[in-house]
């Protein structure tokens, strides 16, 4: 009787758990802009800390979709099949395990951080680039961003015959595709990264966005003829386009030195916008013969060259002053109807029009001992 | 007091056993039940392992589904230690209460993650097949776990908000009789997190029941 007795009072607390669980079946992740917690930039020197941003472009957080696209992965090579990249078929939604409930959010394991840090920097990105200027709000210029794939942990061979494939790095790829050119954010796997891996490096990522928002704003510009350009102008736009993700990445994160976060070892400075830096003899022969050429040596060069124009006109005016020059680069270096030759100079002639006669003479001044001492321009 | 009745008898008939070993019986008993040595049986009978109450440490491990990141056959992989409490309610049935703790530290380059999970559960359980040393139990399984993580980068960390879960499943384990007070076990459970869309998680743990009755 007493073990009846027992065995009722020990069912009631069994069925009010199971009756609480049933209930919790009611619950969905929501809809919209989301509060979530990140590792982000504080400022120079590599500080990052943890805390909550709002994600204000995200439509679905459990798919972790927004108007800037989606964060997805493919366990297979990406160009084992066409239809991967071509098509955009293939890729899966993150499992993401996060807690917190109404509209705040924090992820639960690494790849969950790792996923929502990836579109928490494109959306930086995005709004770094629109708040200086709207002509840069690819939202306005990307009639299918919201089909743009940031592929986590891309896994891609370096080469057809290479059996080792990308890691330690990211990418901004346009493929063309039956429906009209696709964009990826790829996110190669970390590797040998002890520091910062580059996933959750803002700056990273941002230099990414950078380098699609050069996509649309020039070289969608530039025409077919403008497209057959000679190797040392094809050298000289890659340098000063990395140099220009660069910049926007010191923007984002306030770090002139944020490719070191996660690359302490890479040189003394290599890539730190606050060393300056002019370009080499050397330097100049690889851009124009393509011989042992690393578009990132003369792009340090071009971005340090803008981290001085900025402490001196302001920095916010100078990313104004460079998303008007890129908007206007086609036009401004004749690419926009018809064969030419592109060179350090006519870069720094286009931008100075962009600064406007105020800060001109300064930044020619910065431009002449960066480059002209090489025989840059 | 029902369960001390019945040890106090089986004392009581072992202690006969003990003192009267020697003289065998001329005549067969005509009632062979009321014998010390039979009544000593139907006893041992009557108590199964299921009847035993007993309190347990385990090893465990969660297996929490997860496409994207897995550590084994789909499933991301959580360590911990679960405390269980046997508590019979009939020869065949008992409630199993448990508490657990498990963590999963990942880390990559200066960010590491740690998930932390605390689990309490109470379960059904039927014992299916018994036998002298082994018995053999299903049952239904469910749980309320506390889920939070660390998140860290350098010398910064916070923890993530906390997330209460239920999750509800079928439960089956394996007793071994290592002795007299103690039993060997290995328990699996496979259930369901209805918050998470039915996200499958399973937990294996293997440990040591010790019969406090």
């Amino acid at each position: 009787m007493k073990n009846r007795i027992l065995a009722k009072s020990w069912l009631a607390p069994f069925l009010s758990l199971f009756l609480l669980g049933l209930a919790s079946c009611s619950q969905q992740l929501p809809f919209g802009p989301v509060n979530m917690m990140v590792i982000q930039p504080v400022g120079p020197g590599c500080q990052y800390e943890i805390g909550t941003v709002s994600l204000q472009t995200i439509e679905n957080i459990s798919e972790l979709r927004g108007l800037l696209g989606r964060v997805v992965s493919n366990p297979n090579d990406l160009e084992s099949d066409p239809n991967i990249l071509q098509m955009g078929l293939g890729f899966q939604s993150l499992d993401l395990r996060l807690s917190g409930a109404q509209n705040s959010f924090a992820p639960l394991d690494k790849n969950s951080l790792l996923g929502v840090s990836l579109y928490y920097a494109i959306e930086k990105g995005h709004f770094l680039f629109k708040n200086l200027d709207p002509a840069a709000d690819l939202l306005s210029v990307v009639s299918n961003m919201k089909e743009t794939l940031l592929v986590q942990n891309a896994i891609l061979k370096n080469n057809s015959d290479a059996k080792d494939f990308y890691s330690d790095n990211a990418a901004y790829v346009q493929v063309p595709g039956n429906e009209g050119p696709r964009n990826y954010f790829l996110h190669f796997p970390n590797e040998g990264i002890t520091s910062l891996p580059l996933g959750f490096n803002s700056g990273v990522l941002v230099h990414e966005y950078a380098h699609m928002v050069v996509q649309y704003l020039f070289h969608n510009k530039r025409s077919e003829a403008g497209k057959t350009l000679s190797t040392s102008s094809e050298n000289t736009l890659a340098a000063f386009e990395e140099g220009f993700a660069d910049y926007f990445a010191f923007l984002a994160t306030n770090d002139p030195g944020f490719f070191h976060c996660s690359f302490p070892g890479n040189g003394s400075g290599g890539r730190d916008l606050s060393h300056r830096k002019t370009l080499t003899p050397t330097e100049v022969t690889s851009i124009k013969t393509g011989i042992d050429f690393d578009s990132h040596d003369g792009g340090s060069v071009w971005a340090s060259v803008q981290y001085q124009i900025g402490e001196s006109i302001g920095h916010q005016e100078n990313g104004r002053s460079l998303i008007r020059f890129i908007n206007n680069l086609a036009s401004c270096s004749g690419l926009a109807s018809a064969q030419a030759s592109i060179n350090f100079d006519v870069l720094r002639n286009c931008h100075l029009q962009a600064l406007g006669s105020a800060y001109g003479s300064r930044a020619q001044q910065l431009y002449q001992g960066a480059f002209g001492a090489a025989g840059g321009f | 007091m029902f369960r001390k009745l019945i040890f106090l008898s089986l004392f009581w008939g072992f202690s006969l056993q003990a003192k009267s070993p020697s003289p065998a019986p001329v005549l067969p008993p005509k009632d062979s039940s009321l014998s010390p040595s039979s009544l000593d049986a139907q006893t041992q009978k009557k108590i199964s392992r299921a009847e035993l109450m007993g309190i347990g440490f385990e090893v465990a491990t969660l297996g929490v589904r997860n496409s994207s990141s897995n550590d084994l056959l789909g499933l991301q992989l959580l360590y911990g230690l679960r405390a269980v409490f046997i508590y019979p309610l009939s020869p065949k049935f008992f409630l199993k209460p448990s508490v657990g703790y498990f963590l999963k530290p990942e880390r990559e380059g200066e960010v590491s993650v740690t998930q932390n999970v605390m689990e309490a559960g109470l379960g059904i359980h039927y014992a299916l097949l018994t036998r002298k040393s082994f018995l053999w139990h299903v049952g239904l399984s469910q749980r309320a776990d506390y889920l939070f993580s660390k998140i860290s980068i350098k010398d910064s960390s916070a923890n993530t908000p906390g997330l209460f879960r239920y999750r509800a499943g079928a439960a089956s384990g394996l007793r071994f009789k290592l002795g007299s007070r103690a039993d060997l076990t290995f328990d699996l459970e496979v259930g369901a997190i209805p918050f998470d869309n039915f996200r499958l998680q399973s937990a294996f743990s293997s440990g040591i029941i010790f019969f406090i009755d």
